[in-house]
Formats: C-alpha cells, sequence, structure tokens
C-alpha cells in the first residue's frame, strides 16, 4: 500500500516530538549523571563549609587554585595539588565545625 | 460606442484628474486585466494611500501568456491612450518614475510605444524609462516586474510585501496591464463605455484579438470572430491560466467579473484534434515555465506533467490517472506565487471536461471511437 | 553541602549544555546538506535542530543560574551578561557570557525572523560559528574536570562532530536539487548589464 505524502507527514512530526521529549529526559538525567561523576571526580569541601569563617577560607582557597589551574599547563598536578590544600584548609573548618557542634 | 481599437489615437492633454479618479474608476467597477482580475480602484488607494510622492507606475505590456496578443496590439494601435493611464496614475498616485515594461521580442509594440513617447510633453518623457521583459510566462507577474527593474532578474517574489506597499526600489508601486490603464484613460475622459479586449483562437473563421462590450457571452465572442470553423470539443476561457468548459456551457457563458476570465484569452478545442495530447503539451509548458524557486511547484508540475505525458503516449496507466488526482490536491497553495495553482485549475478542469478522453487514451487510434 | 551540590550541578548542567549545543551546530550543518530518507523528511532535521536550541537555552540558564546562586563564586547576576565582569575567573568566564549573548541573539532572531527579514536573519545565524567554539574554550578554560577522562572525551567527541559536519559540508557539493533548474531559470531571465 503507499503511504500517502500527508501520513508520512505525520509520522514525521510524531517522531519529531517523540525525539525532542527523549532527548529532553536525556538531557535532565544526564545532568544528574554527570554532577554525579563530577562530584566523584572532583569533590568539593566538607559539610563544614556551612559556616561563613570556613567558607570564606575555602573559597580563598579555591580561587587560587583556579587562578594556578588556568595558569599552569600540568593542570593535574595543581589539581591534585588544590584537592591537598582545600583538604588542609577543610581540616581546619572541621575543627572549626567540631566546635559548632 | 467608445472603442479601444478602431479608434484614431493621438495625443491630447491630459484630462483634470485628482482623487476622484480612483472613485471614478470604482464606480465604473474596473478590474485588471493582466489575468488577476483585481479590482483596479483598490489597488490605485492602496499605493495612493502609501505614496510620499516617490511611487513608481509600471506599464505591464509584457504578455506571457502564448495566444494572447491584446496587449501588443493595443500598445501598437493606441499607445497614446496607454500613456494617458500611466501618466494619470504618475499624477493621482504622486509617482515620480513610470517603467515601460515590454517583451524583449515585442519590437513593433515597444517601437510604438517609444514613437508616441516622443509626442509627449517634456515633463512627462522625464519620468519614463523602459524596461524589457524576458520572454517567459512568469515575466509578467507584478513581483517578477518589480523584481527585473529593480534587480535586474524577472523571478516572481514572495508576498509579502505586495508592490503597492514595497515595489520598485522599495518604493509603493502601481503594477498595471495596459488595457487596464487604457479605460482608466478613457473613464477619466468619462467616455469609459465598459468594452474588454479578448484573443480569440484555435477553431474560430477569424483568430485574433476583438474587441466586445462585457458581459458578452462566449458564443457572442465567436460570432464576432466570424463564427466557428469547425466542430468544437471545448473552450478554454482565460488562457493557461483559466479553465476548460463544455461548449453548450460557455455558449451561454458571460464574460464579467464572475467567470475566469484571466488574460481574456478564449481558445475554441476542435473535436478534430486530440484533448489529451494537447493538455499534456501544455502541461510540459508550465512545468518548464517553473521558475524553479519551490519545490512544490518545480517537481509537482514535473510530475504532473509527467504523468500526463505517459498518458497520452498511449498504453493503461491506472496510477497514472489516481496520481493526477492526488497531485493536483498537494500541490495547489504551496508555491510562492500563483504559477502552480493556475496550472493545476487548468488540469482539473482538464480532468473534468474530458474525463472519457483521459480514461479510455490507449492510443490515437482509438480517439476515432470516442469522436 | 548546599555549595557543593550547586557546584556539581553547574559542573553537570554545562557539560550538558556543551553536548546539546554541539548537536544544534550539527543539525544545522546537516539542514544545508538537505539530507533525507524515506522516514526522516528534512523539515525533521531543520525542526529538532530548533527543538534542541531552545532546549540549550534552558540548560543554560541551569548552568548560569546554578554558578551565580553559589556563594562560593561570587559572581554577581551581572557577570552572566557583561563579559569579563567577574573578578572570579574573569577570561574564561567572560567567554561564556560572550557565548551565552550570542546566543540569545541567534534565538531572538530566528523566533523574530518574519518581521527581521531573511538577510538579516542569515547574517546573525552566521555567528554561531562563533558562538559554539567560544562556549567550548570557555568550558575548557574555566571547567574544573576539563582534564577529567570524562570530560575530556565529551569534548573530544563534542569537536569531532562538528569537525567531521564541516568537512562533510564543505567537501560536498550542494544537494538540492533545485539548485541547477534555479539556476537555468535565473540565467534565463537575467538582464543585468554587468553580472
Amino acid at each position: 500500500m503507499e503511504i500517502t505524502r500527508i501520513e508520512a507527514r505525520d509520522a514525521a512530526l510524531r517522531l519529531l516530538n517523540h525525539l525532542t521529549t527523549g532527548i529532553a529526559f536525556a538531557a535532565i538525567g544526564a545532568v544528574g549523571v554527570l554532577a554525579a561523576v563530577s562530584a566523584a571526580t572532583i569533590p568539593g569541601s566538607s559539610p563544614a563549609a556551612s559556616t561563613t569563617g570556613s567558607s570564606n577560607t575555602t573559597s580563598t582557597a579555591s580561587s587560587d587554585t583556579s587562578a594556578s589551574s588556568s595558569d599552569s599547563t600540568s593542570s593535574s598536578s595543581s589539581l591534585q595539588g588544590s584537592s591537598g590544600v582545600s583538604a588542609a584548609s577543610g581540616g581546619s573548618g572541621v575543627a572549626v565545625s567540631g566546635a559548632s557542634h | 460606442m467608445t472603442r479601444l481599437l478602431g479608434a484614431p489615437d493621438v495625443a491630447t492633454p491630459l484630462p483634470r484628474a485628482g482623487h476622484g479618479l480612483i472613485d471614478q474608476i470604482e464606480k465604473a467597477g474596473l478590474l485588471g486585466r493582466g489575468g488577476a482580475a483585481f479590482p483596479s480602484a483598490t489597488k490605485w488607494r492602496a499605493v495612493a494611500e502609501r505614496s510620499r510622492g516617490d511611487a513608481v507606475v509600471v506599464v505591464n505590456g509584457a504578455e506571457g501568456e502564448p495566444q494572447s496578443h491584446k496587449d501588443r496590439l493595443l500598445m501598437i494601435s493606441r499607445p497614446h491612450l496607454v500613456l494617458d493611464g500611466a501618466f494619470l496614475a504618475s499624477r493621482v498616485l504622486r509617482a515620480r518614475r513610470v517603467v515601460l515594461y515590454v517583451g524583449e521580442r515585442h519590437d513593433a509594440a515597444r517601437q510604438a510605444m517609444l514613437r508616441a513617447l516622443g509626442q509627449r510633453t517634456e515633463p512627462e518623457r522625464a519620468t519614463v524609462t523602459l524596461a524589457a521583459a524576458p520572454a517567459r510566462y512568469v515575466a509578467g507577474a507584478e513581483t517578477a516586474a518589480v523584481h527585473l527593474i529593480t534587480e535586474g532578474i524577472a523571478t516572481p517574489t514572495n508576498v509579502p510585501p505586495y508592490p503597492f506597499e514595497r515595489g520598485v526600489g522599495g518604493a509603493p508601486t502601481l503594477v498595471q496591464n495596459v488595457e487596464t490603464l487604457a479605460h482608466i484613460a478613457n473613464v477619466a475622459r468619462g467616455i469609459y463605455d465598459g468594452t474588454t479586449l479578448l484573443t480569440l483562437a484555435g477553431g474560430v473563421a477569424r483568430r485574433g484579438v476583438v474587441e466586445v462590450p462585457i458581459g458578452t457571452t462566449v458564443g457572442g465572442a465567436v460570432s464576432a470572430s466570424g463564427g466557428l470553423r469547425e466542430r468544437p470539443r471545448a473552450v478554454l476561457v482565460g488562457g493557461y491560466f483559466g479553465a476548460w468548459v463544455e461548449p453548450e456551457v460557455a455558449w451561454r457563458m458571460p464574460l464579467d467579473h464572475r467567470t475566469r476570465l484571466g488574460c481574456g484569452v478564449i481558445g475554441i478545442h476542435p473535436a478534430s484534434r486530440c484533448p489529451v495530447c494537447d493538455v499534456a503539451a501544455i502541461m510540459r509548458f508550465l512545468a518548464a515555465e517553473s521558475s524553479a524557486q519551490c519545490g512544490p511547484c518545480f517537481f509537482g508540475l514535473q510530475a504532473l506533467a509527467g504523468a500526463c505525458t505517459r498518458i497520452s503516449e498511449g498504453g493503461d496507466h491506472p496510477t497514472d490517472m489516481q496520481r493526477l488526482q492526488r497531485w493536483t490536491v498537494e500541490v495547489r497553495g504551496r508555491g510562492a506565487c500563483r504559477h502552480p495553482d493556475g496550472a493545476v485549475m487548468f488540469l482539473s478542469s482538464a480532468l473534468q471536461v474530458f474525463a472519457a478522453e483521459f480514461a479510455n487514451h490507449g492510443s490515437h487510434h482509438n480517439m476515432s471511437q470516442i469522436a | 553541602m548546599t555549595n557543593s551540590l550547586l557546584w556539581y550541578a553547574t559542573r553537570g548542567a554545562g557539560a550538558v549544555t556543551e553536548i546539546l549545543l554541539t548537536c544544534v551546530v550539527v543539525l544545522g550543518i546537516l539542514s544545508t546538506l538537505r539530507v533525507q530518507t524515506a522516514r526522516w523528511p528534512r523539515f525533521l532535521t531543520t525542526g529538532l535542530h530548533r527543538n534542541l536550541a531552545l532546549m540549550t537555552l534552558v540548560f543554560l540558564a541551569l548552568h548560569i543560574v546554578t554558578a551565580v546562586v553559589d556563594p562560593f563564586t561570587n559572581l554577581g547576576w551581572a557577570a552572566a551578561f557583561i563579559p569579563f565582569a567577574s573578578s572570579y575567573r574573569t577570561f574564561w568566564l567572560g567567554l561564556g557570557a560572550i557565548s551565552f549573548e550570542l546566543l540569545l541573539a541567534i534565538v531572538a532572531t530566528s523566533l523574530a525572523r518574519g518581521w527581521l527579514g531573511h538577510r538579516a536573519w542569515r547574517l546573525i545565524h552566521w555567528l554561531t560559528y562563533a558562538a559554539w567554539p567560544v562556549a567550548i574554550v570557555h568550558g575548557v578554560g574555566t571547567g574544573t574536570d576539563t582534564w577529567s577522562a570524562w570530560m575530556l572525551a565529551i569534548t573530544a567527541c563534542c569537536i569531532a562532530a562538528v569537525g567531521v559536519s564541516l568537512v562533510w559540508r564543505l567537501t560536498t557539493s550542494s544537494r538540492d536539487p533545485l539548485a541547477a533548474p534555479r539556476l537555468d531559470f535565473r540565467s534565463a531571465v537575467d538582464r543585468r548589464e554587468v553580472r
């Protein structure tokens, strides 16, 4: 049976809607997945960073980090270094939060 | 009765005309004679409202319809009358420019217009330029004329914007058929008598242009052309942009605003000719004349012409007949200009009037059985 | 914890925006190639291109909002719109703002194409070839995850996709079946003195 042009057009339009919806859901899911992956590979500061004091400390550390990471070419080592730095400041943060506990 | 043809053509001073002329045109019920039959007063008003002294008047004598000769004949025999209409438009619409758009191969018409122009006053002559219309079917369309004059290429363009809002050089432009302008000149002088020019082709005694009162029947027009030369099978009213009609219906059909008079071509198709073959040939022509700017027009008309040709070459083609029915619906309204619509309406009317011939077109040998 | 969550979200949204934008660019290039099959007509390519372009803006908004709201970065809303206005990662973030504004202009003019006319629309649409690379460079320059394997892979795929599409586009003659007859008709009615 010959499919008329109108029916073919309708089928294609349905396909367009399905693809759009599918990609939208996939994109939302991907944000979640990639956010989790990014959290796993380069985690942020500890929960103690909620206090303003420690957040200032941590933010300074991060901006130092970012400055170095944008400058240096061997950024993997500086990233390693930065996590080391934030761990250190996180350590001090822990001490502070320990107090707030 | 004031006629366009057969009357002396002299350069007389233009009658005084202001905005009142547009009302007179409206009262006369004048419709465009280029093929679209658009109310002329409405078009004039649209340009007048937008003109800031920069309007352009395009005198459209391109006559792209192959069988039509009235515009050429009018320009040859009454060039001053046509110019009168053009300069009246120029005055009323406050135009800065008048462009004569004449077919590039229509030498006699062009020379007659230029000769008459040479006899006009200097201020009138100063505003006029000449543009040559390429010898293609769609080159006579409004937007194609505007595009040729502005850009040098006669392709029809998408509307909106219409020429009356943005035409030659972006200015409000009146594109008017030469016959319409001639009638308007008579309206301005108070001597308009409601006649119209027709080109009779095919099986009439005297093929060519006749002038008849509006409302004359096709039968009356045929009589004015000396009557029939042979038995007719059908009548094509309006040329390739028109529709086929059965002879009995046609004889009584009045040629006025109710019929698709188009450019005024009346084709009397003799019974001795094969209508399927002729329709196929015309469809091939119309397909070849597409400006190839829109897929549905170019490929649609090509497909329709192909199916018609296969049927005309004989043999059994049930799928082609189905395709013709289906594609005529799909092609309509899908182009930027009216070319595909006209071709489709031409074909639809042919499929109706010549239904028997299309169904039974085995080969030419079979034609004698149907006739 | 909220800080980190916003940070992860902005990174995730940034990556997804980069992927979506790449799809939009590739679909745009494919539509100029006029590819089509029986089940995939041309309007499907352009329709998907349009839908994904709007989707990109949505995820870009998410990426921007999570970044600005994050107290970590001290970004004001101005930083999203005024290039190089932030003190935080000034240059690379500035590129992001530039890409954002280019995309806004492209989408806005596409939506208003009826009023603007075809020529203006076409001119601004060419800016896509600036918006996409600037977005990629922004990601590479300011992205925390740039050199993580997963992000490297994503960026590499995006660049490859656009690269391949461009090469295909540049090496294929126009598959527009109307191109030849349109040219024929034009030359038949061309009356210009100088061509």
